[in-house]
């Protein structure tokens, strides 16, 4: 099971509203508790689209007078006026739902559930303030993309709406509860022009896949005990972690190695894939020889050594030199899992699967290169963030080598390093060593991206050309081969 | 260039004699460590993860050894065994890999330690086993 994102679960909410709206469309309220704890669960689902609104929008205290003059923009004001009109029509202050017997009762109570909890699932991007606490959180403060949110929550409420007119009727018909009860919910059109007003700004721009739809929870659960998704999730875990202690005192060199040659190693491993699926290209893909798939995978395998060498020279860089700060024990104990999962997924014995073993079919081929995505993305992000990192470190003189292994020619003109030798002390890095250690980063990080980005080439060819039956042939492989991919 | 089996055999010599036993591990870690960060360098080990992945943790074991005592890096000799000769794969793994089984075995001959060095040196242990293990596939 892949861990859920946000887009499943507001899916799981949208064919519920469906289910919902069918079965009150269908099957009569049979008595006035039933009747009752269907409008009940619907006015609950309305509070859930209104708390998700709300969440959607943050707090923005001119919204709190929508009609008032503000400088609030039109989008603002639409995504108020749709949160007003679903908390008018929402349960106030009514006890939970009991055990729901109509079949409407039961499919709005669940698409009520999701919601919330795909609200949830985007709070624990925030800490209690509603700050970033993740290094996606940045998704939900973006204009366009809670913009992109927003309408697709408007999508649901338009769905939704009908479903409470057939409510009003049923319980009307039947004489179950007095007209009052349900009377803002006969017409269902006020909530529906709610909802057009969001739509309609709604400017048909290309929103990222990855936009909040992709996002899944901050500290995915423990999964199975698949090496490869173990190692997965140990990266999220890893990049989560270099995100929130890039810029602060506790990170040092030895734990900035650990993540070097993390980078050193997931380079590899994607060189070698792609090496791999170029060199079984003319069999799983017969016909496409001569089109562009061998060239961009050729050029991915090469972006990739580079970026290993790259980052091994950042690696050696490190390894000369000494921070007071110890090695973090989860830094440690993720890159084990990292390696290993890469390992189990690549090599038998320490030694590199034949290209026929590693990739026997066209779905090992996508899985493979969409299973290392990730990591190659996570680590060259971190590289990013450790390259200040490490500036800040050298800036505030916390990288040492011991002067014992100065050479006679860097201490020879000065009296304080000999001195150091001497006694033996630690004394900062070399001028030349933070050159060389500042210099490393930044190649490191440029190649890395260049190395990400011809890979995601590499990756779209196979997918593309999997995808697109050849004359004749109707075999492809499904979508769903690169969806395993955890959240991100 | 430097010949790496007489360089390694004497450094194994010395620290064998020592007293200063976490300094003489942390010599011969400190030895194979820089050796396979040439080695991962050299040309044509661009496929090569396993100099990688063992220098990871023999520079886990120093920054261990370290914790333990921080003087360490100042006080015990640090070793480099230079370039290694060219296309010596597998003879250049297997120095390192009796660097490493040099490094544990002083290590194990350790005279009763204090309270703060003993989990110390199960840990130091653990991992220099371990990138015996990465380098060779068997653990010493």
């Amino acid at each position: 099971m892949t861990p859920v994102t946000y887009g499943e679960l507001r899916g799981l909410a949208a064919s519920r509203i469906e289910a919902g709206g069918i079965a009150i469309a269908q099957k009569p309220l049979d008595s006035p508790e039933a009747a009752r704890q269907a409008v009940i669960t619907y006015r609950d689902l309305l509070a859930g689209l209104a708390e998700h609104a709300a969440y959607l929008v943050g707090h923005v205290p001119a919204l709190d007078r929508p009609y008032a003059v503000t400088t609030a923009s039109s989008q603002d004001l639409a995504a108020a006026l749709l949160r007003r009109l679903l908390e008018e029509r929402a349960a106030r202050g009514t006890a939970a739902p009991a055990l729901a017997d109509h079949p409407a009762s039961a499919a709005w109570a669940g698409a009520a559930e999701a919601l919330r909890a795909a609200r949830d699932l985007l709070d624990t991007h925030r800490d209690p303030d509603r700050r970033w606490r993740t290094p996606d959180a940045w998704r939900l403060d973006h204009p366009d993309l809670r913009w992109q949110a927003l309408v697709d929550l408007a999508e649901l409420v338009d769905a939704t709406a009908p479903g409470g007119r057939d409510l009003a009727a049923r319980v009307l018909e039947a004489q179950h509860l007095p007209e009052p009860e349900v009377a803002d919910l006969r017409d269902p059109q006020r909530l529906q022009a709610g909802a057009s007003a969001v739509l309609s700004l709604h400017r048909d721009r290309p929103i990222e896949l990855s936009a909040i739809a992709g996002l899944g929870l901050a500290q995915p659960p423990p999964q199975r005990a698949d090496p490869l998704q173990r190692a997965l999730q140990a990266i999220g875990r890893l990049r989560q972690r270099a995100w929130e202690r890039h810029d602060t005192p506790y990170v040092g060199v030895s734990t900035l190695g650990h993540y070097a040659a993390l980078a050193v190693l997931v380079h590899q491993h994607a060189a070698v894939a792609v090496q791999a699926v170029g060199a079984r290209a003319p069999q799983l893909w017969p016909t496409e020889s001569s089109g562009r798939l061998p060239a961009v995978l050729t050029e991915a395998a090469s972006a990739c050594r580079t970026a290993s060498a790259a980052w091994r020279e950042v690696r050696d860089e490190l390894a000369g030199l000494r921070t007071p700060i110890p090695l973090s024990g989860n830094v440690r104990d993720d890159y084990v899992l990292v390696r290993d999962g890469l390992a189990h997924a690549t090599r038998s014995r320490n030694e590199w699967m034949n290209p026929d073993r590693l990739v026997p079919d066209r779905a090992a081929a996508l899985h493979l290169l969409g299973a290392l995505r990730s990591p190659l993305a996570s680590v060259s992000e971190i590289g990013a963030w450790h390259r200040r990192t490490s500036a800040r470190l050298v800036l505030a003189g916390e990288v040492f080598q011991p002067a014992v292994r100065l050479t006679g020619d860097e201490v020879a003109d000065e009296p304080t390093l000999v001195q150091a030798k001497l006694d033996r002390r630690a004394v900062p890095a070399s001028p030349a060593q933070q050159r060389a250690l500042r210099h490393g980063y930044s190649a490191a990080t440029d190649v890395s991206s260049r190395a990400v980005r011809a890979y995601g080439h590499a990756l779209a060819a196979a997918a593309e050309t999997t995808w697109r039956p050849a004359a004749g042939r109707t075999e492809a492989v499904q979508p769903s081969a690169l969806l395993h991919l955890p959240s991100r | 260039m430097s010949d790496w089996p007489l360089a390694a055999e004497a450094l194994i010599g010395a620290t064998d004699a020592g007293s200063e036993h976490l300094a003489d591990v942390w010599t011969l870690a400190y030895a194979a460590e820089r050796a396979t960060l040439r080695l991962a360098a050299a040309p044509g080990a661009e496929g090569e993860v396993r100099w990688t992945e063992t220098a990871v943790e023999l520079s886990a074991a120093l920054a261990e050894l370290e914790r333990a005592d921080p003087s360490l890096p100042g006080v015990a000799a640090a070793v480099d065994l230079g370039h290694p000769v060219p296309n010596s794969g597998s003879d250049a793994g297997d120095i390192v890999a009796r660097l490493i089984r040099a490094a544990l075995a002083d290590l194990r001959v350790a005279p009763g330690g204090s309270t703060q060095e003993t989990p110390a040196v199960a840990r130091v242990s653990g991992l220099l086993s371990g990138a015996h293990l990465r380098l060779t596939g068997r653990l010493p």
